[in-house]
């Protein structure tokens, strides 16, 4: 026990004397965090830049625009005469999407024939072209429906049978969890947890190469009387604690500023997020112990963090990927921690629904401890056989 | 050394260094099959639903038979009480769950809407999106059929009656991505996040390994020589990246190649290749030592990716994070290069991105020189 303070104090000592690595210790993490959840503070896509070419010119027609103009997603910046023009305007990045309003078509409608709206959108982007594609059914299904609505009750049915008969059948679309489809909800969570695993095994990594390469190896045994354990364990404390501080002050401070998952209850999150702490310092461990030099762990570091959140499944859903690409994403230890993640912060699951996670883990943890125990362990006898 | 000379060397240490060969010549090809491999589906599609069927009607059968012939939902299971549902999908077992109450088809035959509903987590919107859109669709072709029937019955005939049923319809027609794959929208710019990071951090660790005293340094006595002979092999390193991007990469991946793009998309991203190289030259001259450099370097190209426009569009981002992108190359060239891949991109556009990039190549010239000139002003004269 004794060792395994004056382990924790030395580090301690060591991070305070180094200015930079006491900035990317304390502020950095925060800093880095805060401009991720900056990009998205705007939460949902607005005043889309919106084309119109109105052929028709027509009471129906301006009734079209009105609605459009009134959906919050879109923002009329220019109405054009020629709809060739909408396409290059969107070319040209002016217009995010445009709408052409045939010729005739309050004459069509009156006739009793359908008529197209033709919608141009940037689906470069699928943020944009989702989204606008949804809004423009949404405002021409209720400008549709109020032309039927105005045929039904012309030829003798009451409003109320109508507005059943126009839409006879009607799925709600319950939205759980994230009700406003707001992306800062959605993405930045799992991008803190991100930032967090890969600052995690940036430390680990550091923690043992980097005293080696500054010739303070037999110092390191002495401190741990020999023992590869006590070495591994008196590393592990100190930033499991800086680990653990990180998290809090996400919680306590990011949190809040983005007023994201007001209602989570921190020592849930604590005690989900110390087996991520564990397994990624343990990553960083078995980093630090294999490669010759800190240049060549940070490269390990750079393999395994760099693809990390993609293969994740935060974003695009692990069972979408091809099999050796989920293998391959469950054993980085951010795939399980932000499946956890996801359900205790923004589907306020109870803790015991995540210990699938927490097992995996866990398991990763152990395994990497074992492992960089072991690499130390053989280097040891090594160089004392030596 | 003239520009020759130190364009001469840069390509045999390239070829030479064990290290740099294998982070600029195998990493982006690594990591350019890896990550945009995560997209192989193209979209996501079929996405597990269950249902409560309360009604076990003919309506209520044929609506789960149209939502699991529908794109983005596949009914993988029938519960039986709501409990069930909500366990699995707190597990994640099913995106979705529909329950369709025992009221569903009496109301339709009572003439009231037969209402149903989805409960769909949107906490990933990546998921919920087409299932909603899907549900969304299905319920409005079953009403267009009711409605159509109701017209019928008063003696109208069954063209007109669908006619009736739409009488307006969306021709929605998506540009540059026409089915809305995830993969069109995402690869181009992953590819080349990718080789703006290995680039710069290849050129900076160089730079780092010079300083360090661990190569021979450069002969600095010409600045513009020492640094366009010095940067210039790795936009061509760059460059050859693009072209087999473009050419190989990107078709294997379902993404179409026209060769009739393959002009303009040389020249954006020469371009590009340039500005990224001066870029990585003028931060290797603030780093002193290669760990510095990859540990800083690890947190670029993320922020860099997701200010720059790419994913989450220009006009949505803060002023700040807006001003703050201007400083990464590829906030000025991965949104054009997608439009020059996928579809038309107009001249304003291009010419745009091209200036922008010669503009921004041209200020880490500037600054390079100046950085330079200011160092070997403060070199001590000997005694």
């Amino acid at each position: 026990m004794k060792s395994l303070w004056r382990f924790f104090l030395r580090e301690l000592r060591r991070i305070r004397a180094h200015k930079g690595f006491l900035f990317l210790v304390l502020l950095w993490p925060l800093i880095y965090a805060f401009f991720f959840g900056r990009v998205y503070q705007n939460r949902v896509l607005s005043k889309m830049p919106m084309v119109i070419a109105d052929l028709d010119h027509s009471q129906l027609s301006r009734t079209l625009i009105r609605y459009l103009e009134a959906s919050p997603s879109f923002e009329l910046v220019r109405t054009v005469e020629n709809p060739e023009e909408i396409e290059n305007l969107i070319a040209d990045n002016e217009a995010m999407l445009g709408i052409v309003i045939p010729r005739h078509l309050e004459r069509t409608v009156k006739r009793g024939r359908s008529e197209r709206i033709i919608a141009f959108v940037n689906a470069a982007n699928l943020s944009i072209g989702n989204l606008a594609v949804a809004d423009i059914r949404t405002v021409v299904g209720t400008v549709s429906a109020g032309i039927q609505l105005k045929y039904l009750t012309k030829t003798g049915s009451s409003s109320a049978r109508a507005l059943h008969q126009i839409q006879a059948v009607k799925i709600e679309g319950a939205r759980l969890h994230n009700p406003a489809f707001s992306y800062l909800n959605f993405l930045v969570p799992g991008l803190w947890a991100a930032i967090l695993h890969q600052l995690l095994i940036l430390f680990g990594a550091l923690a043992f190469v980097r005293e080696f390469e500054l010739g303070r190896k037999e110092e390191l045994w002495t401190l741990a009387q020999n023992k590869a354990w006590t070495l591994v364990f008196g590393k592990l404390l100190p930033y499991l604690l800086i680990g653990l501080l990180l998290f809090c002050s996400y919680f306590l401070i990011l949190f809040p500023i983005f007023d994201l998952a007001p209602d989570v209850f921190l020592l849930r999150i604590l005690l989900f997020s110390t087996p991520l702490v564990l397994a990624s310092l343990a990553y960083g461990f078995v980093f630090s112990v294999l490669p010759q030099d800190s240049l060549g762990s940070m490269k390990a570091v750079l393999l395994l963090t760099g693809p990390a959140f993609t293969l994740s499944g935060f974003v695009w859903p692990l069972d979408a990927m091809p099999r050796p690409l989920q293998f391959l994403a469950q054993m980085i230890p951010l795939t399980p921690y932000v499946s956890g993640f996801r359900k205790l912060i923004q589907e306020g699951a109870p803790l015991a629904s995540v210990w699938q996670e927490s097992g995996q883990l866990l398991l990763m943890a152990v395994i990497a401890l074992g492992l960089a125990i072991l690499f130390l362990h053989r280097m040891r006898k090594k160089e004392l056989s030596a | 050394m003239n520009f020759r000379e130190v364009f001469a060397n840069e390509w045999v240490r390239i070829f030479r260094h064990k290290d740099l060969r294998s982070l600029l010549l195998a990493s982006p090809l690594l990591y350019g099959v890896l990550l945009p491999a995560v997209y192989w589906d193209q979209r996501l599609s079929d996405r597990p639903v269950a249902v409560l069927d309360r009604d076990q009607s003919y309506l209520s059968r044929e609506l789960i038979r149209q939502l699991d012939a529908s794109d983005g939902i596949a009914i993988v299971d029938a519960l039986v009480d709501v409990k069930e549902g909500k366990d699995a999908l707190m597990r994640h077992d099913i995106d979705a769950l529909l329950t369709i109450p025992a009221d569903f088809s009496s109301n339709f035959k009572k003439k009231k809407s037969a209402v149903a509903s989805i409960a769909v987590s949107s906490s990933n919107l990546a998921i919920a999106g087409p299932i909603l859109q899907s549900s969304a669709n299905v319920a409005g072709s079953l009403s267009a059929r009711v409605f159509a029937g109701t017209v019928m019955a008063r003696n109208i005939h069954r063209s007109r009656a669908e006619v009736l049923a739409q009488p307006l319809i969306v021709d929605a027609r998506p540009i540059y991505n026409p089915a809305m794959n995830q993969s069109d929208a995402m690869i181009p710019g992953l590819l080349f996040v990718i080789l703006q990071q290995v680039v710069i951090m290849a050129l900076c660790l160089i730079m780092a390994e010079e300083s360090e005293g661990h190569l021979a340094p450069s002969d600095r006595s010409r600045p513009l020589a020492f640094i366009l002979g010095k940067s210039l092999p790795y936009a061509a390193v760059n460059l050859a990246y693009c072209v087999l991007f473009f050419c190989f990469l990107l078709p294997i991946f379902k993404i179409p190649f026209h060769l009739e793009k393959l002009a303009p998309f040389l020249l954006l991203s020469a371009a590009f290749a340039v500005a990224v190289s001066l870029l990585g030259f003028l931060l290797g001259q603030v780093f002193k030592d290669r760990l510095t450099v990859m540990i800083a370097l690890m947190f670029y190209s993320l922020p860099g990716f997701m200010a720059s426009g790419y994913s989450w569009p220009e006009f949505a981002l803060p002023w700040d994070v807006r001003i703050f992108s201007y400083l990464f190359p590829i906030t000025h060239f991965a949104e054009e290069i997608r439009r020059v891949i996928l579809g038309p991109i107009g001249p304003m556009a291009y010419l745009h991105s091209l200036m922008a990039l010669v503009a921004y190549a041209a200020l880490c010239l500037g600054l390079s020189s100046f950085l330079l000139a200011r160092r070997k002003e403060r070199v001590p004269l000997p005694l």
